[in-house]
């Protein structure tokens, strides 16, 4: 029924190809879509939403499928519109440090294409080199350095989007203030419920100077807490500063080949960047801090594949979980960083209740706790206690008045855990901008919100 | 001029006025509406929300009510060697609600960007009078769509703010400025250049004209060691008359002086013929001039009186349709009646404008809020 648009190969539509397509990174829950199709071009991408308007299919936006919060999850009867057929960089502006690209380009791959001009892409999310700039958009989505630099919504000035009405918008600019509502705002981070956005235009910075990376352990994660707490408040602004607890080290050693001592209670893994006469003072003062401390071993890496290794090391800490548990569910949620070693005692002492390993990997700088709740799916009801497990964390989360989520997304995945956060009104206001942009919630309907609201006619009030 | 002391006041008194139809404009000074200056019914001043709510230095976050001024609250958090790396023009006078809803910025955001970039949370009351929040007090959230960011640069069309949280960041242990003296726009648009390829990161950069030339200010902030070492690449590679000193007096002046104030903004690859089709010809016909560029934003700020108004009328046209033949915009920021009422402050709408009247319909029904105060008669 898309076939024609998009042509008998990209419309998927017999049950093999449509089982790739039933989860996102969110693999515990999965939807058979009624189709999948690969469109190559905006045009194309516009008619097949009018197509599935025409006979009242729900539209699922995806790009490579790594989100963790089911926000490419299907749903029952939907086509699935997926971009990993558009991933062609449309323009490279040096001088004004612009990239024009459409949004099956690969995050990493935009970076690559900068290197030999020195320059690169910020926000870095674990998943950079799968995961694509549209689908960055979709999530606002981090990354480990976005304490120093931000996010995606810092780094991205102007979209194409395809509206339901499958009307072609230009948002935003490459220019500096663009006159009117800033829409890039509303867009990004809303999760595919907008619109398909079909070009993107990223800001890039030029490479700094010089980079240094500190390795540190500590007897407990409560050293390394209060030790990120010293750095911050010393005035240091790290590029990035990331905290593993012993299980998250244990699993890291087992999957790649970093030699990290397995004896000690945590470890941290830190970048300063930047001149390269401050980075020298900064990280002289950071290691100072380091010690004073208490750090059991500190260690910068000998070369640049030594760091490489390091990084490795740590974004590959999800899948690493693989090595010391049959399953692993990954929680996202964000506390005050004053809060960290508090927070992290309430995790260990859930965990001793509970029964569940739970390992700790995570974004100290900006507060952003990725625990990991280890189970086993095969073991009786496992599966869905430590999903009990990893939303009492979220409960955690919000008594210390953080997020229920700072880069994974809601999805359909924490629907339900909005109203811990927000109350009725707060959300009636998202729900303006929904229907500002979709009236008649054809994309993405079941998710984010926690409960279906109408859009009632408002625009001929006046 | 209603001015309520606490948000429940704000959002009982909105009630009452959406309940009466009444149109509202909501101002941190003396008067509401922005460049537009449309007449409104109601005025609500937020002077009387100036609490700053909520400080922890070691998460480095603040919450503050919106008639908080900003040399206020950068006081408070100078205490504490925090600061908010924005800086709009007329600190002791511009409140942080006017600042976020005319998204002001200063040369602070060469590195650090706009409110936007600060902006974590908000508060707003909505037309109908219902509170509402967004965000929260991290720096890291993706919950929900972003309200907070969304009502930057809204000029109170949308809801009034009730309070905004930010992020913060160190203050600098060390700061230096150098001036690099008799500047064409090429010469400025070169200097970036080369302040580019040396990979120095200045956290801003903005020039002043005299109409003999641009004088650039570069200002380097960090560790003492770092700043040094800017400061001599920048002498170094600037192979012109470079001094250290400041251009803070005349900067302000091209911000915020004058009954007429105009905002240019057009792509890097313009900036050259900025000079020649806006600044310069802006700055001969008005009296008492004053011009500001920043060069990495790509933004000119041109200000000074109007006069009987007719050469600054046709200077005005003539460089809104440079700007925006370029891909930029022309907006006065301040204009005197004479000047408003032949000539739009905003210019043309974006191609965008149809999505935005959808969001401004769902916001405020009754079109109540600032009506038809922003582009395009939003």
């Amino acid at each position: 029924m898309f076939a024609d648009i998009v042509g008998t190969e990209n419309c998927i539509t017999d049950p093999a190809g449509l089982r790739v397509y039933e989860c996102d990174g969110l693999t515990g829950t999965r939807v058979r879509p009624a189709v999948v199709v690969l469109p190559a071009t905006t045009d194309e991408v516009a008619r097949c939403i009018v197509r599935a308007r025409e006979r009242g299919m729900p539209i699922v936006p995806r790009g490579s499928g790594t989100g963790l919060s089911g926000g490419a999850l299907p749903i029952d009867g939907a086509v699935v519109i997926g971009t990993s057929r558009m991933r062609a960089i449309l323009d490279v502006d040096v001088e004004n440090q612009r990239m024009r690209v459409q949004p099956g380009v690969i995050n990493l791959d935009i970076s690559k294409h900068l290197a030999p001009l020195g320059y690169y892409y910020a926000p870095d999310p674990s998943s950079q080199s799968v995961c694509s700039i549209g689908g960055n958009v979709a999530e606002n989505s981090g990354g480990a350095h976005c304490l120093k630099y931000g996010f995606t919504i810092n780094h991205v000035v102007a979209l194409t989007i395809v509206l339901a009405t499958g009307e072609v918008v230009e948002i935003g600019s490459p220019v500096a203030d663009p006159l009117g509502y800033d829409l890039t705002s509303a867009v990004i981070g809303s999760e595919g419920l907008l619109g398909i956005v079909t070009e993107v235009v990223v800001r890039f910075l030029r490479k700094p100077q010089a980079t240094r990376t500190v390795f540190a352990t500590f007897p407990s994660t409560d050293e390394a807490g209060e030790a990120v707490s010293r750095i911050i408040a010393a005035g240091i602004v790290p590029a990035a500063i990331e905290m593993m607890d012993a299980l998250a080290i244990e699993a890291i050693v087992a999957a790649t080949h970093v030699d990290w001592p397995l004896d000690v209670g945590a470890a941290l893994l830190m970048d300063v960047d930047g001149i390269a006469a401050e980075v020298d003072e900064t990280a002289e003062a950071a290691i100072a801090i380091l010690q004073a401390i208490g750090a059991v071993e500190i260690r910068s890496p000998r070369d640049e594949n030594e760091r490489q290794l390091m990084w490795k090391g740590r974004k590959g800490a999800f899948a690493a979980m693989g090595r010391i548990s049959p399953n692993y569910y990954v929680q996202d949620g964000v506390i005050p960083r004053s809060d960290i070693a508090r927070v992290l005692r309430e995790i260990a002492d859930l965990s001793a209740r509970s029964g569940f390993r739970i390992a700790n990997v995570f974004h100290a700088g900006d507060g952003n706790l990725h625990p990991l709740v280890l189970y086993d799916g095969r073991a009786g009801d496992e599966s869905e206690r430590a999903e009990e497990v990893a939303s009492e964390i979220l409960h955690i989360c919000v008594k210390y008045g953080g997020s229920i989520t700072g880069e994974h997304g809601v999805g359909a995945d924490k629907a339900a855990y909005m109203g811990e956060m927000f109350g009725d009104d707060d959300l009636e206001t998202m729900h303006y901008v929904r229907c500002a942009f979709d009236a008649t919630q054809s994309f993405n309907p079941t998710k984010v919100f926690p409960a279906p609201r109408i859009c009632g006619d408002r625009a001929g009030a006046r | 001029m209603h001015a309520p002391a606490s948000l429940d006041e704000a959002a009982a008194l909105l009630h009452e006025l959406a309940g009466r139809e009444r149109t509202v404009g909501i101002t941190g000074g003396e008067r509401p509406g922005g460049p537009a200056a449309v007449a409104v019914d109601e005025v609500v001043s937020t002077r009387a929300l100036d609490a700053i709510v909520e400080y922890v230095p070691a998460d480095q976050i603040v919450t503050v009510q919106a008639g908080v001024t900003v040399a206020r609250l950068q006081a408070a958090l100078r205490e504490r060697r925090q600061r908010l790396s924005l800086d709009p023009p007329v600190p002791e006078r511009t409140t942080i609600g006017g600042a976020v809803a005319c998204a002001s910025y200063g040369p602070l955001r060469t590195r650090y960007g706009t409110a936007k970039d600060a902006i974590v949370g908000m508060s707003i009351v909505r037309a109908d009078g219902v509170p509402a929040r967004g965000g929260g007090k991290v720096v890291k959230n993706v919950a929900g769509f972003d309200i907070p960011k969304l009502m930057v640069g809204t000029y109170g069309t949308l809801a009034m703010i009730g309070t905004v949280t930010f992020r913060l960041h160190p203050l600098p242990a060390a700061s230096s400025e150098v001036i690099v003296n008799g500047c064409t726009l090429g010469d400025l648009r070169s200097l970036v250049h080369a302040i580019i390829a040396a990979q120095l990161e200045p956290s801003a950069i903005y020039a002043t004209y005299d109409a003999t030339g641009y004088a650039c200010c570069v200002r380097f902030e960090g560790f003492p060691e770092g700043v040094k070492a800017q400061r001599d690449a920048l002498l170094a590679l600037a192979k012109r008359d470079a001094s250290e000193g400041s251009l803070e007096a005349d900067h302000e002046r091209a911000r915020a002086a004058g009954s007429l104030q105009v905002k240019i903004t057009v792509p890097p690859s313009a900036i050259e013929e900025l000079h020649a089709q806006a600044v310069s010809p802006l700055y001969r016909a008005l009296d008492g001039a004053h011009a500001a560029i920043y060069p990495t934003v790509c933004a000119a700020f041109v200000s000074g009186e109007a006069g009987d108004g007719a050469g600054v009328l046709s200077a005005l046209t003539a460089a809104r349709t440079f700007a925006e033949r370029s891909g930029g915009n022309l907006v006065t920021l301040e204009a005197p009646s004479m000047i408003r009422a032949s000539f739009d402050s905003w210019g043309t709408p974006p191609p965008s404008y149809k999505l935005m009247r959808a969001l401004k319909a769902r916001f405020d029904p009754k079109n109540r809020l600032n009506p038809g105060g922003f582009v395009g008669g939003l």
